[in-house]
């Protein structure tokens, strides 16, 4: 076959046309690179226009309300929005008036994230803010109902089920793992939409930020955290590994003395649970989660409600899970699979409450690296330009 | 350089196995996630041979080849130990478990068929089942049921014949245990089994 593409042919539903991607079947062409999505057929429902009220018991902060109202101006003329939000900064709190309108005009409104965890819990708060609607939530292993509600929350891995449908589309953490850099899932993304949509972002890349711009997108930046409080700038702790340790189990202790809940970052799923081994000899009323854990949203819960004083968690935790008074240690933060971004959102864990915004974030690791030095300084930067709006 | 089917990476025919075996198509990284485990065992004193384990790697290969009909996976469970399989079961003629016809004309291709062609035998395709009936929509109680609907078209074709019976997975191993009944009424000279995977029960 060689490098030359002999088949000329292309993918109708992601756009595949390398021949890699391509296979033979029965003397005919079909994409490979999409092919494990594709079980069922895309869907189609009729809906009509329904009234929204936003039940929320707190007050939206003037930064917030003049975003609120930008976005749904853009929304009204058909300018797609990208917002540039630090962690904790009250994303979703700003999206709810557009929300609101589309469900008003009867248009087909879904939400997307890329992972199921934040997809549940984002659901259950859609619930409690639009109490007179329906919201569904569509992921993987939940997907019975994919059509009969206001308001869709999905994983974006879900938007395959969907073509031509949304009207807003508003998607979440764009710049996150599994959907950075995936054309299958842009590809889903572009093909889902009918209207318009809203792209949320807590880390995006320069190369995004223009890329948007030049499409003629309009970019609105909500630095702020909601209660006005920085984020915190993290600890960096370089040593070598018993006394990293050490360092993390005395942190850890010194939290759990102190009342306050810990969530113990470790990079890999193996790491993971080999950390939450060594540790569960010497700090008291823990456990771990992981992707692959058994009964995780119960530990998530119970993590939540407080009656367990640390948790050891792989990026699974890394967005989107909002606990009060919260401490974050990073154990191995030089580890590859971290990306500045990365780094960010989870030092963005803490202090997500009104009435507990401080916190600490330490970053334990055998060696500082790049992605460590960025990550600290896009945050120092980030505090001061909120220094500088005060 | 060639192009794995599976994560669409390229990958060199670096190590020993892809030097014997030129027809490799998938890289080694993806092939370590499979668990091939040689079950050596006895359906109704019919040695049976499954090579992989049915675990959720296997389970989701299978569901892209068979069920999403991704046809150029076909030979991947196969090609590693295509030379072994050949030397043991030099002679034997295949015979495949049925599937439906109507998956089969909607999948374009039969899948065990698809899966075991590479190992250049004969297929005796005498095997079919008399009513639509889906061995996997059934609970493991019922599976002996099987046998009511599982028919054989050409029994003379059997007669002095080494008869290798194939198929994708083995859970209860009820439609093995059937057909072997059928075909030895056929007097073969012997009778073997080939599986790709095994279900265990724990």
């Amino acid at each position: 076959m060689g490098n030359i593409s002999i088949k000329q042919y292309t993918c109708p539903i992601c756009g595949a046309s390398k021949d890699k991607y391509i296979g033979i079947r029965n003397n005919h062409y079909y994409c490979r690179r999409c092919i494990s999505f594709r079980g069922e057929e895309s869907v189609e429902q009729v809906t009509y226009p329904k009234s929204a009220p936003i039940y929320i018991d707190y007050e939206l902060s003037e930064d917030q309300k003049k975003l609120s109202s930008q976005i749904l101006e853009n929304y009204k003329n058909g300018i797609n929005t990208l917002v540039h939000a630090v962690c904790g900064s009250g994303k979703t709190e700003i999206v709810l008036e557009v929300i609101k309108y589309a469900i008003k005009c009867g248009e087909k409104v879904g939400f997307a994230i890329p992972r199921r965890d934040v997809v549940i819990e984002i659901c259950e708060r859609f619930t409690s803010i639009f109490k007179r609607n329906s919201v569904i939530s569509v992921y993987g292993g939940h997907n019975e109902n994919t059509v009969n509600g206001d308001l869709i929350v999905l994983t974006t891995h879900q938007l395959y089920r969907y073509y031509h449908y949304f009207d807003l589309l508003i998607m979440d953490e764009i710049d996150a793992f599994p959907f950075k850099n995936n054309e299958v899932l842009d590809a889903f993304f572009h093909r889902a939409i009918k209207g318009h949509y809203v792209l949320m972002s807590a880390t995006p890349s320069i190369e995004l930020l223009e890329l948007f711009k030049e499409k003629g997108f309009d970019v609105v930046e909500l630095f702020s955290r909601f209660h006005k409080h920085p984020l915190p700038v993290p600890k960096l702790v370089v040593a070598n590994n018993i006394i990293l340790f050490y360092k993390l189990i005395s942190l850890t202790n010194r939290y759990i003395k102190e009342k306050k809940q810990v969530m113990v970052f470790s990079p890999t799923i193996e790491s993971c649970e080999e950390t939450y081994l060594k540790m569960k000899y010497l700090c008291h009323g823990g456990d771990y989660v992981h992707s692959k854990r058994e009964g995780r949203p119960t530990i998530i819960d119970n993590f939540r409600k407080g009656k367990i004083t640390y948790i050891v968690t792989t990026a699974v935790l890394e967005r989107g899970v909002t606990v009060k008074n919260v401490q974050v240690i990073i154990y191995h933060a030089e580890n590859s699979i971290y990306d500045h971004h990365a780094l960010i959102q989870i030092s963005g864990r803490v202090g997500r409450k009104k009435d507990a915004p401080e916190g600490e974030v330490i970053f334990l690791a055998t060696k500082s690296n790049d992605e460590i030095t960025k990550s600290i300084s896009e945050i120092k930067r980030a505090n001061a330009s909120l220094q500088n709006m005060l | 350089m060639r192009v794995c089917k599976i994560c669409f990476k390229s990958f060199k025919l670096d190590s020993l196995r892809n030097i014997v075996y030129k027809r490799i198509s998938i890289c080694h990284r993806c092939f370590d996630k499979l668990t091939p485990n040689f079950y050596k065992y006895k359906i109704d004193n019919i040695p049976a041979l499954s090579l992989y384990d049915y675990d959720d790697t296997f389970k989701a290969l299978l569901y892209q080849f068979k069920g999403c009909y991704d046809i150029e996976l076909g030979q991947i469970f196969i090609e590693q130990y295509l030379l072994y399989l050949r030397f043991v079961y030099h002679g034997y003629v295949l015979v495949p478990m049925p599937s439906s016809k109507e998956d089969d004309i909607k999948r374009e291709f039969n899948h065990v068929i698809e899966s075991f062609k590479i190992m250049n035998l004969e297929f005796l395709n005498i095997l079919y089942k008399s009513e639509r009936y889906k061995q996997s929509d059934q609970p493991h109680s019922e599976r002996h049921k099987i046998s009511k609907y599982l028919k054989v078209s050409d029994l003379k074709e059997v007669r002095n014949r080494k008869i290798l019976l194939i198929d994708d997975v083995v859970t209860t191993g009820s439609t093995l245990k059937s057909a072997i009944k059928l075909i030895k009424k056929g007097n073969p000279k012997c009778i073997k089994i080939l599986t790709l995977a095994k279900v265990n029960h724990h």
